[in-house]
Protein backbone atom coordinates (compact mmCIF):
# COMPACT_ATOMS: atom_id res chain seq x y z
CA UNK A 1 0.00 0.00 0.00
CA UNK A 2 1.56 3.41 -0.89
CA UNK A 3 1.58 5.86 2.32
CA UNK A 4 -2.11 6.73 2.52
CA UNK A 5 -3.99 10.21 2.54
CA UNK A 6 -3.60 10.81 6.03
CA UNK A 7 -0.18 9.97 6.84
CA UNK A 8 2.27 12.71 6.51
CA UNK A 9 6.02 11.91 5.96
CA UNK A 10 6.85 14.20 8.95
CA UNK A 11 5.10 12.06 11.40
CA UNK A 12 6.74 8.77 10.35
CA UNK A 13 10.10 10.26 10.45
CA UNK A 14 9.26 11.90 13.87
CA UNK A 15 8.09 8.41 15.39
CA UNK A 16 11.20 7.03 14.12
CA UNK A 17 13.60 9.82 15.21
CA UNK A 18 11.56 9.68 18.83
CA UNK A 19 12.30 5.27 18.57
CA UNK A 20 15.68 5.95 18.23
CA UNK A 21 16.03 8.38 21.09
CA UNK A 22 14.38 6.43 23.20
CA UNK A 23 16.51 3.36 22.17
CA UNK A 24 20.26 5.63 22.76
CA UNK A 25 18.33 6.80 26.59
CA UNK A 26 17.60 2.93 27.22
CA UNK A 27 21.34 2.08 26.13
CA UNK A 28 22.91 4.74 28.46
CA UNK A 29 19.98 3.56 31.33
CA UNK A 30 21.11 -0.04 30.93
CA UNK A 31 24.92 0.66 31.17
CA UNK A 32 24.69 3.29 33.98
CA UNK A 33 21.75 0.95 35.99
CA UNK A 34 24.51 -2.10 35.33
CA UNK A 35 27.56 -0.31 36.56
CA UNK A 36 25.71 0.93 39.73
CA UNK A 37 24.75 -2.58 40.57
CA UNK A 38 28.15 -3.70 40.42
CA UNK A 39 29.18 -0.58 42.49
CA UNK A 40 26.33 -1.66 45.14
CA UNK A 41 27.49 -5.07 45.16
CA UNK A 42 31.38 -4.70 45.78
CA UNK A 43 30.72 -2.13 48.10
CA UNK A 44 29.22 -4.83 50.52
CA UNK A 45 31.37 -7.78 49.40
CA UNK A 46 32.87 -7.88 52.63
CA UNK A 47 29.57 -8.76 54.12
CA UNK A 48 28.72 -11.63 51.49
CA UNK A 49 30.53 -15.12 51.99
CA UNK A 50 32.72 -16.17 49.46
CA UNK A 51 30.25 -18.55 48.36
CA UNK A 52 27.78 -16.26 47.15
CA UNK A 53 30.48 -14.00 46.02
CA UNK A 54 31.13 -16.75 43.34
CA UNK A 55 27.55 -17.07 42.59
CA UNK A 56 26.93 -13.45 42.66
CA UNK A 57 29.84 -13.33 39.50
CA UNK A 58 28.68 -15.93 37.60
CA UNK A 59 25.09 -14.41 37.53
CA UNK A 60 26.29 -11.08 36.42
CA UNK A 61 28.77 -12.57 34.51
CA UNK A 62 25.63 -14.05 32.35
CA UNK A 63 23.68 -10.96 32.81
CA UNK A 64 26.53 -8.67 31.29
CA UNK A 65 26.66 -10.91 27.99
CA UNK A 66 22.95 -11.24 27.47
CA UNK A 67 23.09 -7.19 28.16
CA UNK A 68 26.06 -6.78 25.41
CA UNK A 69 23.86 -8.68 23.11
CA UNK A 70 20.55 -6.14 22.90
CA UNK A 71 22.90 -3.35 23.50
CA UNK A 72 25.11 -4.30 20.25
CA UNK A 73 21.77 -5.00 18.05
CA UNK A 74 20.60 -1.57 19.10
CA UNK A 75 23.83 0.78 18.86
CA UNK A 76 23.87 -0.65 15.26
CA UNK A 77 20.81 0.36 14.59
CA UNK A 78 21.26 4.03 16.04
CA UNK A 79 24.27 3.96 13.74
CA UNK A 80 22.37 3.14 10.76
CA UNK A 81 19.51 5.31 11.47
CA UNK A 82 20.31 8.20 9.64
CA UNK A 83 19.70 6.94 6.07
CA UNK A 84 16.52 5.03 7.11
CA UNK A 85 14.87 8.80 7.14
CA UNK A 86 15.58 9.36 3.28
CA UNK A 87 14.06 6.02 3.05
CA UNK A 88 10.50 7.12 4.05
CA UNK A 89 10.76 10.56 2.68
CA UNK A 90 11.93 9.68 -0.76
CA UNK A 91 8.21 6.62 -1.00
CA UNK A 92 6.00 9.74 -0.35
CA UNK A 93 8.57 12.32 -3.11
CA UNK A 94 7.90 9.56 -5.89
CA UNK A 95 3.79 10.09 -5.07
CA UNK A 96 4.42 14.07 -5.37
CA UNK A 97 6.64 14.71 -7.79
CA UNK A 98 6.24 11.39 -10.03
CA UNK A 99 2.98 9.71 -9.92
CA UNK A 100 0.74 13.06 -9.47
CA UNK A 101 2.06 15.23 -12.47
CA UNK A 102 2.01 11.98 -14.69
CA UNK A 103 -1.39 11.26 -14.11
CA UNK A 104 -2.05 14.50 -14.44
CA UNK A 105 0.07 15.11 -17.36
CA UNK A 106 -1.78 12.11 -19.06
CA UNK A 107 -5.13 13.20 -17.89
CA UNK A 108 -4.61 16.68 -19.77
CA UNK A 109 -2.96 14.90 -23.34
CA UNK A 110 -5.01 16.95 -25.85
CA UNK A 111 -8.51 15.19 -26.87
CA UNK A 112 -9.94 16.25 -30.07
CA UNK A 113 -10.91 20.05 -29.00
CA UNK A 114 -13.59 22.40 -30.88
CA UNK A 115 -11.64 24.11 -33.20
CA UNK A 116 -10.14 20.65 -33.96
CA UNK A 117 -12.98 19.39 -35.26
CA UNK A 118 -12.49 20.58 -38.77
CA UNK A 119 -9.57 19.20 -38.90
CA UNK A 120 -10.05 16.09 -41.64
CA UNK A 121 -8.17 13.97 -43.27
CA UNK A 122 -5.15 11.38 -43.31
CA UNK A 123 -3.12 13.61 -40.91
CA UNK A 124 -5.76 14.27 -38.54
CA UNK A 125 -6.61 10.36 -38.77
CA UNK A 126 -2.75 9.67 -38.34
CA UNK A 127 -2.83 12.06 -34.86
CA UNK A 128 -6.21 11.12 -33.51
CA UNK A 129 -4.85 7.72 -33.78
CA UNK A 130 -1.77 8.60 -31.84
CA UNK A 131 -3.18 10.13 -29.13
CA UNK A 132 -4.25 7.14 -26.79
CA UNK A 133 -0.94 5.63 -26.72
CA UNK A 134 0.90 8.77 -25.67
CA UNK A 135 -1.82 8.93 -22.72
CA UNK A 136 -1.40 5.28 -21.88
CA UNK A 137 2.31 6.10 -21.56
CA UNK A 138 2.04 8.53 -19.27
CA UNK A 139 -0.57 6.69 -17.34
CA UNK A 140 2.08 4.33 -17.36
CA UNK A 141 4.86 6.53 -15.76
CA UNK A 142 1.98 7.41 -12.85
CA UNK A 143 1.34 3.60 -12.37
CA UNK A 144 5.02 2.85 -12.15
CA UNK A 145 5.76 5.41 -9.65
CA UNK A 146 3.01 4.35 -7.48
CA UNK A 147 3.98 0.57 -7.44
CA UNK A 148 7.62 1.81 -6.44
CA UNK A 149 6.37 4.17 -3.94
CA UNK A 150 4.60 0.95 -2.46
CA UNK A 151 7.74 -1.01 -2.19
CA UNK A 152 9.50 1.53 -0.64
CA UNK A 153 6.89 2.60 1.88
CA UNK A 154 6.74 -1.10 2.92
CA UNK A 155 10.15 -0.94 3.70
CA UNK A 156 10.16 2.45 5.49
CA UNK A 157 7.11 0.90 7.42
CA UNK A 158 9.14 -2.47 8.30
CA UNK A 159 12.36 -0.15 9.40
CA UNK A 160 10.21 2.16 11.80
CA UNK A 161 8.68 -1.16 13.22
CA UNK A 162 12.00 -2.63 13.80
CA UNK A 163 12.92 0.93 15.74
CA UNK A 164 10.00 1.06 17.54
CA UNK A 165 10.49 -2.76 18.41
CA UNK A 166 13.61 -2.33 19.72
CA UNK A 167 13.35 1.10 21.41
CA UNK A 168 10.21 -0.24 23.80
CA UNK A 169 12.17 -3.64 24.72
CA UNK A 170 15.51 -1.44 25.50
CA UNK A 171 13.10 0.46 27.58
CA UNK A 172 11.82 -2.84 29.65
CA UNK A 173 15.43 -4.06 30.09
CA UNK A 174 16.80 -0.30 31.44
CA UNK A 175 13.98 -0.04 33.67
CA UNK A 176 14.70 -3.76 34.74
CA UNK A 177 18.54 -3.30 35.29
CA UNK A 178 17.66 0.78 37.06
CA UNK A 179 15.79 -1.03 39.38
CA UNK A 180 17.74 -3.82 40.55
CA UNK A 181 20.63 -1.24 41.27
CA UNK A 182 18.12 0.73 43.52
CA UNK A 183 16.89 -2.78 45.46
CA UNK A 184 20.93 -3.76 45.81
CA UNK A 185 21.17 -0.49 47.93
CA UNK A 186 19.83 -2.46 50.94
CA UNK A 187 21.73 -5.65 51.54
CA UNK A 188 18.65 -7.48 51.84
CA UNK A 189 17.70 -6.50 48.27
CA UNK A 190 20.61 -8.16 46.58
CA UNK A 191 19.56 -11.53 45.66
CA UNK A 192 16.20 -9.98 44.10
CA UNK A 193 18.04 -7.90 42.64
CA UNK A 194 20.65 -10.04 40.92
CA UNK A 195 17.96 -12.89 40.19
CA UNK A 196 16.29 -9.67 38.47
CA UNK A 197 19.21 -8.18 36.43
CA UNK A 198 19.93 -12.05 35.37
CA UNK A 199 15.86 -12.58 34.19
CA UNK A 200 16.17 -9.15 31.96
CA UNK A 201 18.78 -10.42 30.38
CA UNK A 202 17.98 -13.43 29.78
CA UNK A 203 14.27 -14.44 28.81
CA UNK A 204 13.82 -10.76 28.11
CA UNK A 205 16.46 -10.00 25.59
CA UNK A 206 15.74 -13.44 24.17
CA UNK A 207 12.13 -12.48 23.78
CA UNK A 208 13.54 -9.07 22.11
CA UNK A 209 16.04 -10.51 19.95
CA UNK A 210 13.05 -13.12 18.88
CA UNK A 211 10.59 -10.50 17.85
CA UNK A 212 13.09 -8.45 15.63
CA UNK A 213 14.54 -11.37 13.99
CA UNK A 214 11.24 -11.42 12.69
CA UNK A 215 10.95 -8.22 11.53
CA UNK A 216 13.93 -8.82 9.99
CA UNK A 217 13.13 -11.77 8.21
CA UNK A 218 9.80 -10.15 6.82
CA UNK A 219 12.14 -7.74 5.40
CA UNK A 220 14.21 -9.58 3.57
CA UNK A 221 10.83 -11.16 2.22
CA UNK A 222 9.90 -7.80 1.21
CA UNK A 223 13.10 -7.14 -0.16
CA UNK A 224 12.94 -10.49 -2.36
CA UNK A 225 10.20 -9.54 -3.74
CA UNK A 226 12.08 -7.21 -5.38
CA UNK A 227 11.99 -9.25 -8.21
CA UNK A 228 8.30 -7.93 -8.50
CA UNK A 229 10.07 -4.49 -9.12
CA UNK A 230 11.71 -5.95 -12.20
CA UNK A 231 8.64 -7.60 -13.60
CA UNK A 232 7.09 -3.79 -13.01
CA UNK A 233 10.10 -2.90 -15.37
CA UNK A 234 9.35 -5.50 -17.72
CA UNK A 235 5.80 -5.01 -18.24
CA UNK A 236 6.18 -2.40 -20.90
CA UNK A 237 2.82 -3.01 -23.51
CA UNK A 238 2.38 0.65 -22.71
CA UNK A 239 5.72 1.23 -23.81
CA UNK A 240 6.07 0.43 -27.64
CA UNK A 241 8.81 2.84 -28.77
CA UNK A 242 10.39 1.32 -31.22
CA UNK A 243 12.15 -0.33 -29.61
CA UNK A 244 10.10 -2.08 -27.81
CA UNK A 245 10.50 -0.82 -24.01
CA UNK A 246 10.67 2.69 -24.71
CA UNK A 247 8.64 5.51 -25.32
CA UNK A 248 6.05 5.15 -27.84
CA UNK A 249 6.79 7.26 -31.04
CA UNK A 250 4.18 8.93 -32.82
CA UNK A 251 6.08 11.04 -35.28
CA UNK A 252 9.39 11.06 -37.63
CA UNK A 253 11.82 13.58 -36.54
CA UNK A 254 13.37 15.49 -39.84
CA UNK B 1 -11.77 33.67 -41.32
CA UNK B 2 -11.59 30.99 -43.08
CA UNK B 3 -11.87 27.33 -42.52
CA UNK B 4 -8.46 26.83 -43.23
CA UNK B 5 -7.48 29.48 -41.06
CA UNK B 6 -9.16 28.06 -38.24
CA UNK B 7 -7.89 24.31 -38.85
CA UNK B 8 -4.05 26.52 -38.63
CA UNK B 9 -5.08 27.95 -35.83
CA UNK B 10 -6.35 25.23 -33.93
CA UNK B 11 -3.39 23.33 -34.80
CA UNK B 12 -0.92 25.88 -33.48
CA UNK B 13 -3.03 25.99 -30.08
CA UNK B 14 -3.11 22.51 -29.90
CA UNK B 15 0.69 22.12 -30.49
CA UNK B 16 1.10 24.75 -27.16
CA UNK B 17 -0.30 21.98 -25.44
CA UNK B 18 1.93 19.28 -26.25
CA UNK B 19 4.66 21.66 -25.72
CA UNK B 20 3.46 22.63 -21.66
CA UNK B 21 3.26 18.64 -21.50
CA UNK B 22 6.44 18.38 -22.73
CA UNK B 23 8.10 20.91 -19.86
CA UNK B 24 6.10 18.56 -17.71
CA UNK B 25 7.30 15.46 -18.24
CA UNK B 26 10.68 17.01 -18.65
CA UNK B 27 10.20 18.48 -14.96
CA UNK B 28 9.16 14.45 -13.56
CA UNK B 29 12.56 13.41 -15.61
CA UNK B 30 14.51 15.70 -13.76
CA UNK B 31 12.61 14.85 -10.41
CA UNK B 32 13.31 11.22 -10.56
CA UNK B 33 17.39 11.52 -10.97
CA UNK B 34 16.68 13.38 -7.36
CA UNK B 35 15.20 10.17 -6.03
CA UNK B 36 18.78 8.45 -5.53
CA UNK B 37 18.29 6.35 -2.64
CA UNK B 38 22.04 4.51 -0.90
CA UNK B 39 21.93 0.99 0.00
CA UNK B 40 22.58 1.64 3.44
CA UNK B 41 18.73 3.20 2.96
CA UNK B 42 16.83 -0.21 3.04
CA UNK B 43 17.76 -1.63 6.62
CA UNK B 44 18.56 -0.32 9.76
CA UNK B 45 19.24 -3.52 11.35
CA UNK B 46 22.08 -5.81 11.66
CA UNK B 47 22.31 -9.33 10.50
CA UNK B 48 21.00 -9.26 6.99
CA UNK B 49 22.35 -8.14 4.07
CA UNK B 50 20.55 -6.71 1.33
CA UNK B 51 20.70 -6.04 -2.23
CA UNK B 52 17.94 -3.44 -3.37
CA UNK B 53 19.41 -0.53 -3.92
CA UNK B 54 21.21 -1.64 -7.24
CA UNK B 55 16.99 -2.63 -7.98
CA UNK B 56 15.61 -0.08 -7.39
CA UNK B 57 18.87 2.54 -9.19
CA UNK B 58 17.95 0.53 -12.36
CA UNK B 59 13.59 1.15 -11.79
CA UNK B 60 14.74 5.14 -10.96
CA UNK B 61 16.76 4.87 -14.06
CA UNK B 62 14.15 3.36 -16.30
CA UNK B 63 11.92 5.81 -14.77
CA UNK B 64 13.81 8.48 -15.60
CA UNK B 65 15.06 7.69 -19.31
CA UNK B 66 11.40 7.10 -20.56
CA UNK B 67 9.86 10.57 -18.92
CA UNK B 68 12.14 11.75 -20.59
CA UNK B 69 11.68 9.88 -23.35
CA UNK B 70 7.83 11.53 -23.54
CA UNK B 71 9.11 14.66 -22.94
CA UNK B 72 10.97 14.40 -26.14
CA UNK B 73 8.34 13.38 -27.84
CA UNK B 74 5.73 15.46 -26.86
CA UNK B 75 8.24 18.25 -28.00
CA UNK B 76 7.84 16.24 -31.54
CA UNK B 77 4.28 16.37 -31.46
CA UNK B 78 4.02 19.84 -30.97
CA UNK B 79 7.01 20.24 -34.02
CA UNK B 80 4.45 17.75 -36.24
CA UNK B 81 1.31 19.70 -35.42
CA UNK B 82 3.01 23.46 -36.51
CA UNK B 83 4.44 21.93 -39.37
CA UNK B 84 1.07 20.69 -40.74
CA UNK B 85 0.00 24.05 -39.71
CA UNK B 86 2.50 25.83 -41.89
CA UNK B 87 1.64 23.21 -44.52
CA UNK B 88 -2.31 24.23 -44.16
CA UNK B 89 -1.31 27.65 -44.80
CA UNK B 90 0.00 27.12 -48.35
CA UNK B 91 -2.78 25.22 -49.59
CA UNK B 92 -6.01 23.42 -48.14
CA UNK B 93 -4.48 19.74 -48.60
CA UNK B 94 -1.57 18.59 -46.81
CA UNK B 95 0.06 16.40 -49.75
CA UNK B 96 0.79 12.78 -48.90
CA UNK B 97 4.26 13.22 -49.17
CA UNK B 98 4.46 15.89 -46.22
CA UNK B 99 1.90 13.13 -44.41
CA UNK B 100 4.72 10.62 -44.26
CA UNK B 101 7.29 12.77 -43.07
CA UNK B 102 5.77 13.78 -40.45
CA UNK B 103 3.89 10.76 -39.18
CA UNK B 104 5.74 7.73 -40.91
CA UNK B 105 4.55 5.15 -43.60
CA UNK B 106 0.51 5.20 -42.80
Amino acid sequence: MAPGPGITPEALTSEFHRSIEQVRTGIQQIIDGFNNLVDEISGKAWLLGAGALLWIKHKLDGARAGLQTIVDKAQYLIDHSTPIVSLILTSFDWLSQVQKPASAAAGRVPVKGDKLVYWKGEAADAYNGKIPFQQAAAGDMATKADFISTWLFTIAKANIEYAVKTAEYISLIAGAVTQAAIDAASVFGIVEAINAVADAAGALVEKALNQLFSIATRVVDLLKNARDASASINNVEKLAGPPAGTWPQAVNVG
Amino acid sequence: MGKTEVVTDALRQEAKKWFALSDEMETVASSVSRLTLDTSAFWCGDGISIAAGPIYAGYQQFVKDRCGEGSVEFEQIAGALNRAADEYDGSDEVSSATLTKIYGNL
